[in-house]
C-alpha cells in the first residue's frame, strides 16, 4: 500500500472510499437496469377485459373454440333461443375474453356482421362432438339457416356443419382419428378444392398413398376457410371495418351441459 | 498529496473488488469445433429455426415439409429428425451443416418421433393410419409399419431399446411392441384418450397419461421384475393430464393437469400420487434439471413459467414469458431455459444465475428470439463437428 508508516486513515479518506464504492454499485445497478430495459416486457392489459361497458373494435377469434353462425340480426332473439341466463350487454373485448379465452363458461352473442350473428363460448365447445349439431338444427327451425364450426388443435378436432329450416344439410367431423360425414360437399367446399387423406380408403393400404401431395388434412385453418365462404371468418373480424358495438354475454342454464368442475 | 495517493491506490483496489464480485461467468471454451444448437419446429411456417446457444441468436431457418411438429435428436450421430404432420414424412437434418439431407415418407398424420438410445432406429406413430413406422436411421428407410390401435398419438422407445410403447387415443388402448422382432407383444385397455408416455430409465415401467379420464396408467414392461406387459394401476390425477416429466433419476414423475391448473407428483416406485399443487393457469409441459433440483412448467393460460423447487417442495418463482407458452428445453449447462411461445411465434430465453445481495433475483429474462409461426417443439443438440466437416474450415453453418 502507499500509505506511509505511522499515518492513519482519516474519516474523510473513508468517506471518499465509501463514496467511490457507492458509485461503483450505482453504476452496476444502472447497467443491470439498462439491460433489462431492452428486454421484452408484458404489454399492458388490453382495455375492456375488466370493463363490460367499454366498446372496443371487434376481436378476432376462431382457434381452439366453437361457434354458431346464425342468419339473423336479432341479438335478443338469438340469446333467448340459446337459453342464455341473464344476458347483459358487453363490448367485444369483454365478451370474447369471458366466453372464448377464459373458463367463465359463458356465451357471447356478437353484434350482427353482414346479416349473421356469431355466438361463441366454452359451453358450445364443450358439446362440440355431440349435442352441438342437434342444437344447430333446432336453432335453424327458428332462424332459417344456422351453421356450426369448431376446432381443437390438441385433439385434432375439426368440425363444420349447416342446417336450414330444421334440416341438417351437411356435417363434417374429424377427431381422434375418427371421421364422420353427412351430406354431400357443398359447392363452396368443392370450390375450395379440399381433398383429404382418408385412412379408410382402399388406396391408403399402399404406402405411396401417404406420399401424395394433392391430399391434406382437415384442421383449424380448414374450418376457418369453410366459415369464410359459408358465412363469416371470425379470425378476420378486426379487418372488416365493423363498428364498435355491444353484444350480449350470458351464462347457460337448462338444456346445456353443466359447467365442468374447473378449479 | 497523501490523500491523492490513497485515492489513486484505492480506485484499482475497488475496481478489482467490484470486478470480482460482479463478474459474469464466462462461457467455457470448447474450441472452434464445438456446436450447441436448439431446433424449433414452426408448425405454420413449414420451417425449423436453428438457434445458436452460444450466442442466443437465430443461426438459420431451414425449410422442411408441411406442418412440422415433433422433433428429436440422435444421441450418437449429429442428426435431427423432424416430423412433418401435413406431408406425412420425416426430414433428416444434418446438424453440422444444418441442411436437410434426406426425407423419409411415413404414413398418415404423424405427430411425434422417438429415437432409440443407440441411435439406430426411430419410431413414428401415424395417427391417421393406425400404425407405427420403424425407421432404420443408418439406411434412412422405413423397415416396417406395425399395425396398432386407433389414432396412435405417440410411440416411445424404452431406454434399453427393447420395447416400444404406443398410446392409441382413438380406442383407449396401449400397444406394446417388441422392438427386436417388430411385432405386437400386447394390447392393453387403459383409460380414456391415452397420449403422453414416459418410460423409467431402467425400462421396467411405462406411464401413460389419459387426458379424457384424468388418470395416469402405470404399465409393467417385460424387461422389468414383472416379466410381463400388464396394467398395474390407474392413478387419479387432475383434470386433463397432458404431459409427463420424469425426474432424471426416475424416482418421481410430474404430471401437468391442464384443466386443473395443477401438477401431480407421482412416486414411480410404488405408483402413488404423492402430492398435487397449484402451479399456474393451464400448465402444459415440464422440464427438470439434471441435478433433480428444479422443475420448470409452462403455464399456457397465463403466459408464464413456474419454477418449482423440488427439494423445498414449493413454487419459488413465476416468470413472465411470451404468448401461449408450451414446449420448453434446458441448455446442456442447465443455466438457460428456452420457452416456445406458440401464439407470439418466438422463443423466450430465461437465464438462471447465482443470486446475490444486490441482485437477489435468481432468474431473469435474457432475450426473446423470433422464430416462425406456431413453434411446436424444441430439441437441443450439443456436439463436436466431425473431421469430414473440418475440411470446410469448420464454417459449415
Amino acid at each position: 500500500m502507499m500509505l506511509y508508516v505511522g499515518e492513519t486513515i482519516s474519516p474523510t479518506d473513508l468517506l471518499i472510499g465509501g463514496g467511490l464504492l457507492f458509485l461503483a454499485v450505482l453504476y452496476r445497478v444502472w447497467r443491470a437496469n439498462t439491460r433489462r430495459r431492452g428486454d421484452p416486457v408484458p404489454g399492458p392489459r388490453p382495455p375492456g377485459l375488466d370493463d363490460r361497458a367499454l366498446l372496443t373494435p371487434p376481436v378476432p377469434f376462431g382457434y381452439k373454440t366453437a361457434w354458431f353462425a346464425i342468419r339473423s340480426t336479432d341479438m335478443q332473439g338469438v340469446a333467448a333461443a340459446l337459453r342464455l341466463v341473464d344476458p347483459q350487454p358487453a363490448g367485444w373485448q369483454y365478451g370474447i375474453w369471458h366466453s372464448v379465452e377464459t373458463r367463465d363458461y359463458q356465451i357471447f352473442v356478437m353484434p350482427p356482421i353482414h346479416g349473421w350473428i356469431l355466438a361463441a363460448g366454452l359451453p358450445i365447445l364443450w358439446e362440440a362432438d355431440d349435442h352441438a349439431t342437434e342444437r344447430m338444427v333446432k336453432l335453424s327451425e327458428k332462424f332459417g339457416e344456422v351453421q356450426f364450426f369448431g376446432s381443437m388443435r390438441v385433439s385434432g378436432v375439426a368440425i363444420w356443419a349447416r342446417a336450414r329450416n330444421g334440416q341438417l344439410l351437411r356435417r363434417f367431423y374429424e377427431g381422434d382419428g375418427n371421421r364422420q360425414e353427412f351430406g354431400e360437399q357443398t359447392a363452396e367446399e368443392k370450390a375450395l378444392g379440399f381433398k383429404f387423406f382418408d385412412s379408410s380408403s382402399p388406396e391408403s393400404k399402399d404406402p405411396e398413398y401417404w406420399k401424395r401431395k394433392d391430399l391434406t388434412y382437415p384442421g383449424e385453418d380448414t374450418v376457418l376457410q369453410v366459415a369464410a365462404v359459408w358465412s363469416v371468418d371470425p379470425s378476420r373480424l378486426d379487418q372488416m371495418g365493423l363498428p364498435q358495438e355491444a353484444g350480449l354475454l350470458g351464462g347457460v342454464g337448462e338444456g346445456w351441459e353443466p359447467k365442468p368442475n374447473f378449479p | 498529496m497523501r490523500k491523492l495517493l490513497f485515492i489513486a491506490a484505492l480506485i484499482p483496489v475497488l475496481a478489482g473488488l467490484g470486478w470480482w464480485y460482479f463478474r459474469e461467468q464466462a462461457l467455457p471454451d470448447y474450441g472452434p469445433l464445438y456446436r450447441e444448437y436448439a431446433y424449433v419446429t414452426n408448425g405454420k411456417s413449414n420451417t425449423v429455426s436453428v438457434i445458436d446457444l452460444r450466442t442466443f441468436a437465430l443461426a438459420k431457418t431451414i425449410p422442411v415439409g408441411s406442418e412440422p411438429t415433433g422433433v428429436a435428436a440422435n444421441g450418437k450421430k449429429n442428426e435431427i429428425y423432424v416430423v412433418n404432420t401435413g406431408s406425412n414424412n420425416v426430414s433428416i437434418i444434418d446438424a453440422e451443416s444444418n441442411t436437410v439431407v434426406a426425407t423419409i415418407g411415413v404414413h398418415g398424420h404423424p405427430y411425434f418421433i422417438d429415437v432409440a438410445e443407440d441411435g439406430k432406429r426411430a419410431y413414428v406413430a401415424n395417427s391417421g393410419s393406425a400404425n407405427v413406422s420403424v425407421i432404420d436411421l443408418e439406411k434412412r428407410m422405413v423397415i416396417g409399419n406395425i399395425r396398432v390401435g386407433a389414432a396412435p398419438g405417440l410411440a416411445r422407445v424404452s431406454p434399453d431399446g427393447s420395447t416400444v410403447v404406443v398410446s392409441n387415443r382413438g380406442d383407449n388402448t396401449v400397444t406394446v411392441i417388441d422392438a427386436k422382432l417388430l411385432r405386437v407383444r400386447a394390447t392393453l385397455p387403459v383409460c380414456q384418450q391415452p397420449e403422453e408416455i414416459a418410460i423409467l430409465p431402467d425400462s421396467s415401467k411405462a406411464f401413460v397419461a389419459c387426458s379424457g379420464s384424468s388418470q395416469v396408467a402405470s404399465i409393467a414392461l417385460q424387461s422389468g421384475p414383472q416379466k410381463s406387459d400388464r396394467l398395474l394401476a390407474l392413478l387419479d390425477v387432475g383434470h386433463t393430464p397432458v404431459s409427463l416429466t420424469l425426474k432424471p433419476d426416475g424416482g418421481e414423475m410430474i404430471v401437468c393437469n391442464f384443466d386443473s391448473d395443477s401438477i401431480s407428483i407421482i412416486e414411480t416406485g410404488n405408483d402413488e400420487v404423492g402430492s398435487s399443487l397449484e402451479i399456474g393457469q393451464h400448465p402444459s409441459r415440464g422440464a427438470v434439471t439434471l441435478d433433480n433440483s428444479r422443475l420448470y412448467v409452462t403455464n399456457f393460460g397465463s403466459n408464464s413459467v413456474a419454477v418449482y423447487d423440488i427439494d423445498m417442495g414449493r413454487r419459488i418463482a413465476t416468470l413472465t414469458v411470451g404468448s401461449r407458452p408450451d414446449g420448453l428445453a434446458l441448455t446442456p449447462n442447465q443455466n438457460y431455459l428456452l420457452v416456445l411461445d406458440t401464439q407470439s411465434g418466438d422463443v423466450t430465453v430465461i437465464q438462471k444465475r447465482r443470486a446475490r445481495k444486490l441482485e437477489p433475483t435468481e432468474y431473469s429474462l435474457l432475450t426473446l428470439i423470433p422464430v416462425g409461426m406456431q413453434p411446436n417443439a424444441v430439441v437441443v443438440k450439443a456436439f463436436m463437428i466431425t473431421k469430414s466437416a473440418q475440411k470446410f474450415g469448420g464454417r459449415v453453418e
